[in-house]
């Protein structure tokens, strides 16, 4: 186990900075994912800490040691690679000893470790098998296994499960949590699935164009976002962002014609002045929402009703904007019902309009 | 009487529509294959197992046996194949994974390995006559060095291993492309993943060669070692430029017995001969190298 530094690299494809100045340090025994669209350089980020990406810029150190001029086979690393890259001419045995054999490891504890890592993935039945022969969660699983025989320092997943059938990555996701828990491997992840990243990792980097957004763990990620585009990107539905104006200096501010207090600590933070203009970021879970007018509630239209079994999605209008509003399942909506939107004051975000960063309220400020 | 209009009528959804669509496309290749290939084989086949004037015989294969040259057109054929395709192979695949390096200035190293492709083999032999000649380039160079005083005579039934690797390099020169050809593109087609999951567990180069590369490059070495065997077994015309009949070769007496002794039979009987070993080798080759079912990339 091993901590691993990305420490400010920077790789370009031609005019592309794919990954821009990235820091970013993974804790020994940390399960770090690395999450944001496609095309945002998280994947090469990945691969330039394997070494499979010459770096123009910057170092890669894993337990201390820089191995920025490493090959990929001296660092201490095991890979999973989104397509398995599962050695078709191999048996499923040959494949997960492929690395013990190259390091020459002697046969008896190969043995043991290969039974142990195929115990660990449950494919010990198929060992014999060669992978055309292998479903596609099994070959998965064989992929796994092939890395974590290593018993390497630090293990690397690009995508592992975007191959996979809905139900089979819900089932491997799990699988991954307690295949961390036992193994305790520092373990970067890449993914695009935010419900992936918020399910797996102790940490999440959000990533945007070749730079990490925000850094924190899922739950902080989740209800503090950094920016409109982590509370845009994260969540299903994302975040709902209204315009507003901040009023009486900070202690509330003005959304479709309502008056909504603000907690005290909003008052003193830096981007909030009176009549300044403001975005008030609300998760759709975080509204209370009435058929009657009250104190602090917006009013809203209900558009579409979409019954979701667990929970039910609004789609409300609210002065010409759409927004997401979940609801209990037992309660009655119609369309085109009024209903008023009152969110609940402590899990109230503001960003500025124009960076779309978030405004740092004074407490979580000073806690920082 | 509603209800018996909605039973489908089995028999109908039981007789499969024919798409001809298919065999249109197949027939000019068909035609083709058919009256260049398939009718000349059957006429070659007639031609070396009849009498002139009707009935089975062994006669001709008789007489090719019994001829003179056939002794050292097969043992030249065989032992010139096996010569020639393993240096081809083994060249081929260093010339294709230099190029699939993709190291700078590969496309233009590419190219020019490529020439050969465009030139007949009749050319090719000439080209190489001119440097073996008395008077050719090896020995203007040689004399120009002052290596030599008198031309040097190379390609003489004195001088048989002079000959013979006159003969292999131009074999060598001239087929080498197209196994490169093939094994360059076996080579593309093993997705990068494989190679990189060799890197990440430390396999060197010589280690992802052997355990990764050649394994999986096995359909395409098949194909290159198929193609170029059965090729080699047809050498011809660089043989006969380089070396007249001193070397003699099977398909060299295929032609001589027809062209020169008007006996369509017996170059029949040595043109079926050089099909039945093919035939041999290929299914040798197939048997050898083939991929597992269960090996197929999934």
């Amino acid at each position: 186990m091993a901590t691993v530094l990305l420490d400010r690299v920077t790789k370009r494809f031609g005019r592309v900075r794919a990954v821009d100045g990235v820091t970013l340090e993974v804790r020994d025994g940390e399960f770090m994912v690395l999450l944001g669209p496609s095309g945002c350089g998280k994947t090469t980020a990945l691969r330039c800490v394997a070494g499979l990406e010459r770096m123009d810029a910057g170092r890669i150190v894993i337990g201390g040691e820089d191995v920025t001029d490493r090959q990929p086979g001296r660092r201490g690393i095991a890979m999973v690679f989104q397509s398995y890259a599962v050695f078709p001419h191999m048996t499923v045995r040959d494949n997960i000893t492929f690395g013990l054999r190259i390091r020459k490891t002697p046969a008896e504890e190969t043995r043991q470790r290969t039974l142990q890592a195929a115990e660990l993935l449950q494919i010990g039945e198929l060992l014999d098998r060669y992978p055309a022969q292998l479903s596609g969660g099994q070959r998965q699983r064989v992929a796994v296994a092939r890395a974590i025989v290593m018993q390497p320092e630090v293990l690397l997943m690009d995508e592992p499960l975007s191959n996979l059938d809905a139900l089979l990555r819900l089932q491997m996701r799990a699988e991954l949590k307690r295949l961390h828990r036992e193994t305790r491997a520092t373990t970067v992840y890449v993914t695009h699935d935010q419900v992936e990243a918020l399910s797996l990792g102790d940490r999440i980097a959000v990533m945007r164009s070749g730079a990490i957004v925000q850094c924190d763990t899922p739950s902080a990620i989740y209800n503090r976002p950094a920016s409109t585009f982590v509370g845009g990107f994260i969540g299903s539905p994302p975040m709902n962002f209204f315009g507003g104006t901040v009023e009486e200096g900070g202690r509330s501010v003005r959304v479709a014609g309502t008056v909504l207090g603000l907690e005290e600590r909003w008052a003193g933070a830096e981007g909030i002045r009176a009549g300044g203009e403001v975005l008030v970021g609300v998760r759709p879970e975080a509204f209370e929402v009435t058929t009657e007018t009250r104190a602090g509630a917006f009013p809203a239209v209900v558009v579409v009703i979409e019954p979701l079994g667990g929970t039910t999605l609004l789609t409300v209008s609210v002065d010409g904007e759409t927004a997401k509003v979940t609801v209990a399942p037992d309660t009655d909506h119609d369309p085109g019902q009024r209903v008023w939107l009152r969110p609940l004051p402590d899990r109230l975000r503001l960003m500025e309009p124009g960076s779309g960063r978030a405004v740092i309220p004074t407490q979580e400020g000073a806690r920082r | 009487m509603a209800a018996a209009d909605e039973v489908p009528d089995l028999a109908r959804a039981g007789r499969p529509r024919i798409e001809w669509l298919p065999y249109l496309l197949l027939a000019p290749s068909l035609v083709f294959l058919g009256v260049f290939f398939a009718y000349p084989l059957v006429q070659a086949f007639g031609l070396s197992f009849l009498r002139p004037e009707g009935g089975l015989t062994a006669e001709h294969f008789q007489r090719m046996l019994g001829d003179t040259y056939f002794r050292g057109a097969i043992t030249n054929s065989l032992l010139l194949t096996a010569i020639v395709v393993p240096i081809q192979v083994a060249i081929g695949l260093v010339i294709a994974l230099l190029v699939n390096s993709r190291f700078r200035g590969h496309l233009w190293f590419l190219y020019i390995c490529a020439i050969p492709l465009a030139i007949s083999d009749l050319a090719a032999g000439l080209i190489w006559l001119s440097v073996f000649t008395e008077r050719g380039y090896l020995n203007t160079l040689l004399h120009m060095v002052g290596a030599v005083r008198e031309p040097l005579t190379y390609l003489s039934a004195e001088q048989p291993v002079w000959l013979y690797g006159a003969i292999i390099a131009a074999e060598v020169w001239r087929a080498t492309a197209i196994v490169m050809i093939i094994l360059l593109a076996g080579l593309q087609l093993i997705p990068r993943d494989y190679f990189e999951t060799a890197d990440v567990f430390g396999a060197g180069g010589w280690r992802k060669l052997w355990h990764v590369t050649l394994p999986l490059l096995r359909p395409s070495l098949q194909t290159a070692l198929i193609i170029r065997t059965i090729l080699a077994f047809q050498l011809f015309a660089t043989v006969i430029t380089l070396s007249g009949r001193q070397v003699p070769v099977l398909a060299g007496e295929a032609y001589f017995w027809y062209g020169l002794y008007r006996n369509p039979h017996v170059a029949s009987a040595y043109a079926v001969l050089i099909m039945g070993v093919s035939v041999v080798i290929t299914w040798v080759y197939l048997r050898a190298l083939r991929t597992r079912e269960e090996e197929v990339a999934g």
